[in-house]
């Protein structure tokens, strides 16, 4: 096999591909999933608005109806200024500046839209020139093809693929991050070009409280069943009123995230493998709005909020709560919920433990069931199954022993306990209990030396997993068994005001 | 099979497309960045596709946010961008044999990311991999094995016969931070004893 043919064999470079008005072929469609975020949002887009799910399906006919929504729908108001902040103002494709905007009606839109597709059919004709960087598949396009597919006037159209066409990549005027300081920008082919061109009608838009856009969010995820699912909502708001996705009014992406994700039907298997990668973005025309915030929830994470919601979703809901530096009420809830970021979304984004919320310690009360604590201790912490029954067991035997004293005392144990911010301090409160446990001649010891030992020492390298962890879970225990006697009579209460457990820096 | 360790007290390795004000760096190099580093080493353009196998695993120890005056190239402007970098940078690499020369006496300098990312070879040993279930991450691997991690599309290996240099093989990938702590998801796979971590060989040859 020659050159040429091993080429055309490598990337299935053959006529007979190219998309036909029936459909493209199922060996080498034209519209594949890329692992861009923005080419698969735009993708995303397409199927949506087509009803199908999987790129082969998409025909020709698909195409059209996508470019004829999409010019009328970029037309309309609010979605202009939404386009100049995804594109920046000069996108000449979706005539975006103001100056091209008095011109532009749809048939413009459209037919620069079209040109555009066409493209990125021819594209895959010409198999020597250099390779998109996004699919690694066609031959890129360069910014003098596409002046001739656009309507602008001669001085608006680009002279290169930059962040006017695709978002992120940058101005033309900074050309540093192009190889070589290329003066046709970015490598990237037409049908990639193409799918950008999407990326408005498959992402959230985040308004700030005057309404002004504060961020694009554009949601990755894999499997693509998953991807659709996510953004489904998107598309059909767009469908219905032609309206942006405000998000429902989160101005937080992170909290609007942690809704959705709750919101999937998904079963724990079908979280096993996968993945969810948001980018929230902005890409202005000034400096300093030029900017991505790459979110990445960790598959842990992930079937944690789906066990979560289907075992314990009070508790779930509980702990969420307890993120907030004041504890918001139920019709404060809401509010909250979209406005004001929240610890304990931040420390699961960020491999932190959230254990020390899983109960309320002003309150002594634990805000979740054990066996939430408990897939959380071993999918999330990765703490052994073992170590949590043998924590699990000294806990109940603290509890024995505590609840033979009287409410006083008790109150004065559990508190030596709670303030425990020290080894030491952590140390005393067990040989304490064993010596109660001997004076109140209970006949088995709480632990043997080697269980003390293992108690005290780290479970494993993580930091997540010290005896800080061990403290937390034996609370729990503690107010699952023993909350009414706790906070039995208020002689307490002050004493209790005096701790000041909430929002701690360091929780474990 | 060998391994090279380098060592950088930074790195950082841009996404493909992001080139804007704020620059996020990547949790793990994308594959062309090793492309850049034996190439580096060896004194002259290396192809990853032309290599037998190509393994390699990425730790590091914080992230944090650099402030950099940039100079526009022809312009006498000045601009500020702000780009993330990876602190306390460990690299290892494993490769077939004959890498150890070029690693003991690199041709030119060897860099995590740009230029002031500057690393140093830490050690260089022959190695055996053990096949045994194992944790993977600090590295890439193809969407298809089916492991969550961050999905992207990266440049495998660049053309640098052409100016500008074009990419040559381009992939989608599945991103695993080094986070052992997060990853359960045990596989069947050569295992580094020592770091007791899983090596996702690499074949792109043929
Ligand atoms: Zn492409």
């Amino acid at each position: 096999m020659g050159l040429d043919g091993e080429y055309m064999d490598k990337f299935n470079l053959e006529a007979k591909y190219l998309i036909n008005p029936e459909g493209q072929t199922e060996d080498n469609p034209i519209f594949e999933w890329t692992g861009h975020p923005f080419t698969d949002a735009g993708l995303s887009a397409l199927l949506l608005l087509s009803g199908k799910s999987r790129p082969e399906e998409l025909a020709e006919k698909d195409v059209e109806i996508a470019v004829e929504f999409a010019s009328k729908l970029y037309l309309m108001e609010g979605w202009s200024t939404l386009l100049a902040r995804i594109y920046r103002n000069n996108n000449p494709i979706l005539m975006v500046n103001p100056s091209m905007r008095k011109s532009a009606t749809q048939e413009k839109l459209k037919e620069s839209l079209r040109i555009l597709f066409n493209l990125a059919q021819q594209n895959l004709q010409e198999p020597r020139s250099p390779t998109c960087q996004i699919c690694g598949k066609r031959r890129i396009v360069s910014g003098l093809e596409l002046r001739a597919a656009i309507h602008s006037k001669e001085k608006d159209r680009p002279k290169e693929i930059t962040g006017d066409v695709f978002p992120l990549l940058g101005t033309g005027d900074l050309r540093n991050y192009f190889p070589h300081g290329q003066e046709s920008g970015a490598d990237v082919c037409a049908c990639c070009l193409f799918l950008a061109q999407f990326i408005p009608i498959g992402s959230y838009v985040l308004h700030s409280e005057r309404g002004k856009i504060k961020g694009i969010l554009v949601i990755h995820a894999h499997p693509h069943e998953l991807q659709l699912d996510l953004v489904s909502e998107i598309i059909s708001k767009a469908k219905t009123s032609f309206l942006v996705n405000n998000a429902r009014g989160f101005r937080q992406p992170v909290n609007f995230l942690f809704k959705k994700l709750q919101e999937l039907s998904l079963t724990l298997e079908q979280l096993g493998n996968a993945t969810v990668t948001a980018y929230y973005f902005l890409n202005g025309n000034r400096t300093g709005e030029q900017w991505v915030e790459v979110i990445r929830i960790p598959n842990p994470v992930l079937r944690f909020l789906t066990h979560a919601k289907r075992e314990d979703y009070n508790g779930w809901k509980n702990i969420v709560r307890m993120g907030w530096r004041e504890k918001p009420n139920n019709e404060k809830l809401e509010e909250y919920e979209k406005n004001r970021a929240n610890d304990v979304y931040s420390r699961l984004l960020e491999g932190r433990s959230i254990l020390a919320y899983f109960v309320d310690i002003s309150e002594r009360v634990v805000n979740a069931k054990w066996n939430l604590l408990k897939f959380y201790c071993s999918e999330v912490l990765g703490l052994e199954k073992e170590a949590l029954d043998f924590i699990r067991r000294v806990g109940d035997r603290i509890v024995e022993t505590l609840e033979k004293l009287e409410d006083n005392k008790l109150r004065q144990r559990v508190r030596e306990l709670e303030r425990a911010e020290k080894l030491y301090q952590f140390e005393a409160f067990f040989v304490n209990t064993e010596k109660l446990r001997q004076s109140l001649g209970i006949p088995e010891p709480l632990m043997t030396f080697d269980e003390f030992a293992r108690i005290l020492t780290s479970y494993g390298e993580d930091i997540n997993v010290s005896w800080k962890t061990v403290k937390h879970l034996l609370l729990f225990r503690i107010y699952e068994n023993l909350h009414d006697k706790l906070m039995k009579g208020g002689e307490e209460a002050e004493e209790r005001g005096e701790i000041e457990f909430f929002g701690i820096e360091e929780v474990i | 099979m060998m391994r090279v360790k380098l060592k950088a007290w930074t790195a950082s390795f841009r996404y493909p497309t992001f080139q804007s004000g704020y620059q996020p760096t990547l949790p793990v190099p994308p594959p062309s960045t090793i492309q850049g580093i034996l190439s580096a080493a060896k004194g002259e353009t290396v192809y990853l596709s032309e290599l037998p196998f190509l393994g390699y695993i990425f730790k590091s120890n914080g992230l944090g946010v650099d402030l950099e005056r940039i100079y526009a190239l022809g312009k006498p402007e000045t601009d500020i961008v702000k780009r993330e970098f990876l602190y306390d940078a460990e690299l290892f690499l494993y490769l077939p044999d004959e890498w150890t020369e070029f690693f003991k006496k690199p041709r030119y300098q060897l860099l995590l990311g740009r230029s002031s990312d500057l690393a140093t070879v830490d050690e260089i040993k022959r190695i055996k991999l053990e096949e045994r279930e194992s944790i993977i991450c600090g590295t890439v691997v193809p969407v298809s094995l089916g492991i969550p991690g961050i999905v992207h599309a990266l440049v495998v290996e660049y053309d640098y016969t052409t100016t500008p240099r074009r990419a040559r093989l381009v992939r989608p990938f599945i991103i695993l931070p080094y986070d052992r702590g997060r990853y359960k998801e045990k596989v069947q796979i050569p295992t580094d004893p020592e770091l007791e971590l899983g090596v996702y060989l690499h074949r792109w040859s043929g």
